[in-house]
């Protein structure tokens, strides 16, 4: 069983004849630390402070002296701490998970690599070429290392890329074709995501999934709301918009059902309820409609609360 | 929420552990479980936050077409209604799904009041906080759900910095510091008192604990610069001389509980914790994010070691940031901090075996 926290001997107290001095004896047992955590804290104190000072004192060294440093020390520099970097993520006989770290800061060299040769050739490339040749490159590393923080980086950098080449180059696209596509694309690495972990029993970690989740539903409701707010559009543009959400909701609302997941039966009706809000809203702006707004809001948010709570009861009884 | 296997289990490893019995009343155990609202996972606080915020921006906006907001009137009405039903809301349903709209009246009855106050022609500037400050103590007084007092907790301290600010007061900031330290010291190393001294404290306990931690960061936040008061610097190493008392007193309770009680060895670790934190000692958010770190992890408080960690390193890079070099003394400086922390790392756990402490 799981250990026992704060809050089983909060209720235990309530609940019971403790007195203060037993309540505070098995906090001490059970929940506060223990003389060797606090020795493995403060070893990693020390450490953590003594090693970041130090490398963020030596960065800060050359980054005085960078304007004489000769082109070819520049690129010499950071190229050679990419190699190192790679060098002892093959070599040393470590964890796993030490080297994927090792790797991901291998990835982000890479970009400080590109920054440096970009400054010192003077390439005036957009911002957006940059952040594309560091996504290019480091992909085979993410593919490899299969490490979710650094595919959570790469998809990072994949959107930022993508929103780089609207703002610097296609201008003249309507800002619901980047919402839409960021948000298709989003949402199809999350169902890729979601199918490796069911049928392929694929161990994908909770905060990696979720966090797509989030990014897809930030866009999808963005591209939703465009559409709903301003009227310029034609059919064709709304329909594959429309046609994705409802896919894309269904499949999550399903897949949530199926998990018995508080996360999507959260998000997605959370979503639907800002997307019904501005269509209110875009049936008439007037004083009336932002009050039923308002209740139309704390009673949705109210029911998929209720709903909520009513299936992570079922949760724990099936447990 | 548990069942009634798992409540016995934790009932029984209990025992075993402190050696005696306990007798507990299981059926209100059980009830207790269920209700039990920190084991909500987070989606569900963070839509019921959401959902107040979106609903309340929605209901400003209908005032402000309605013209409602021009008639003062009706703007104090408004607010005390709304200040009301919140707290009644919260007083006879204690549950998470009232929690959206409890904390939507809430927020708004502070933001059309101070509408309606800002009406009168003449007014000093510290009136609506001070106001604020009332209607906080008010709802820490009655309220006792978890979502309320932890709002009006930091209403409380924010107001409390406002009206410094706004009699030009800052360096009774330092003050404020000094004491939300202690207070947070004092909940966090009297949990098991606070806890069985009355059951509505208890109950919100870990609301005025989280309430307080952010308080003491909020008021930090504002000693970090040296642009954002207007205070004499010599405040600031009176305000890290008390921080550092009250982590060396912390260091020297921990030390005692576990049994080391060398006077030699103690001065030594006091001495050094002194000259590291000494040479900080012109920005209090160091020492202050240092002390909310140590206490979390001296009671396991997870949010507090996460907000400590952040804030920690905030701290020293402003620091850092605004100290008066340049670029190469700084980068030494910050080596020969490096260097010396790593010594101190290889004095402390090359030399011993068994364990000991800094």
């Amino acid at each position: 069983m799981k250990d026992i926290e704060r809050k089983d001997l909060q209720l235990l107290s309530k609940n019971s004849d403790m007195s203060e001095k037993t309540l505070n004896h098995s906090l001490r047992e059970f929940v506060y630390p223990t003389e060797d955590k606090w020795s493995r804290f403060i070893q990693i104190l020390l450490l953590t402070l003594g090693i970041g000072l130090m490398a963020t004192g030596i960065v800060f060294f050359f980054a005085y002296n960078w304007d004489q440093l000769d082109k070819f020390i520049k690129l010499g520099l950071v190229q050679g701490l990419v190699v190192i970097t790679i060098a002892l993520t093959l070599i040393l006989k470590i964890e796993p998970l030490y080297k994927n770290i090792l790797l991901s800061g291998g990835a982000i060299l890479v970009g400080v690599m590109f920054a440096v040769f970009g400054q010192v050739y003077q390439t005036g490339a957009n911002a957006y070429d940059f952040f594309l040749v560091w996504t290019l490159f480091i992909c085979l590393w993410v593919f490899i290392s299969d490490f979710p923080p650094l595919w959570i980086f790469f998809l990072g950098l994949i959107n930022l890329t993508i929103y780089l080449y609207w703002i610097q180059v296609a201008r003249n696209w309507d800002f619901i074709y980047l919402s839409a596509g960021l948000f298709v694309l989003n949402g199809s690495v999350l169902l890729i995501s979601a199918w490796l972990a069911t049928q392929k029993q694929k161990k994908i970690p909770d905060y990696f999934t979720n966090l797509i989740a989030i990014t897809t539903a930030v866009w999808s409701v963005l591209s939703n709301v465009n559409w709903i707010m301003r009227p310029n559009y034609s059919f064709t543009e709304i329909a594959p918009i429309i046609a994705a959400s409802i896919l894309f909701y269904a499949i999550g609302i399903r897949y949530g059902t199926q998990q018995k997941s508080v996360f999507y039966l959260g998000l997605i009706p959370f979503c639907l309820i800002i997307i019904c809000s501005a269509a209110l809203l875009r049936l008439n702006e007037g004083m009336e409609m932002l009050l039923i707004v308002t209740l139309f809001i704390i009673t949705s948010v109210s029911a998929v609360i209720f709903n909520l709570i009513k299936i992570q009861r079922k949760n724990s009884y099936e447990k | 929420m548990k069942n009634k296997q798992e409540i016995h289990e934790i009932i029984d490893r209990v025992q075993s552990k402190i050696g005696h019995d306990v007798s507990a009343d299981i059926p209100a155990l059980e009830i207790a479980y269920q209700d039990e609202r920190n084991g909500q996972p987070l989606t569900i606080k963070i839509l019921s936050i959401l959902g107040g915020v979106l609903a309340s921006l929605a209901f400003v906006l209908f005032l402000y077409l309605s013209r409602l907001d021009r008639s003062q009137s009706a703007m104090y009405i408004f607010s005390a209604a709304f200040f009301l039903v919140s707290i009644g809301i919260n007083k006879r349903y204690d549950k998470v799904i009232l929690d959206t709209i409890s904390v939507c009246l809430y927020i708004l009855a502070y933001v059309l009041f101070s509408i309606a106050l800002n009406m009168h022609t003449i007014i000093t500037p510290y009136l609506t906080t001070t106001f604020f400050l009332i209607f906080a103590l008010i709802t820490l007084l009655i309220c006792r759900s978890y979502i309320l007092t932890f709002l009006s907790v930091l209403i409380f301290f924010g107001s409390c910095i406002h009206i410094l600010f706004d009699t030009k007061n800052d360096s009774l900031l330092h003050l404020l510091i000094i004491a939300l330290a202690s207070l947070n010291c004092y909940m966090m190393l009297n949990e098991a008192k606070i806890m069985t001294l009355k059951r509505t404290l208890a109950n919100r306990y870990l609301a005025i604990r989280t309430g307080l931690a952010v308080s003491l960061l909020m008021s930090l936040y504002f000693v970090s610069r040296q642009t954002l008061i207007d205070t004499n610097f010599q405040y600031n190493w009176l305000c890290s001389a008390g921080l550092i008392f009250l982590i060396i007193w912390i260091i020297n309770t921990i030390l005692n509980q576990f049994d080391r009680k060398q006077t030699d060895k103690k001065i030594l670790i006091f001495v050094v914790v002194l000259i590291s934190l000494g040479f900080t000692a012109m920005s209090p958010a160091i020492t202050g994010a240092l002390l909310l770190l140590l206490l979390s992890f001296k009671v396991n408080y997870k949010t507090g070691i996460a907000l400590g960690i952040i804030s920690f390193i905030y701290a020293i890079g402003i620091f850092y940031y605004d100290l008066n070099m340049n670029l190469l003394h700084k980068s030494m400086t910050m080596f020969l901090a490096g260097l010396f922390f790593l010594l101190l790392y290889l004095l402390i756990f090359r030399k011993s075996t068994h364990h000991e402490k800094a």
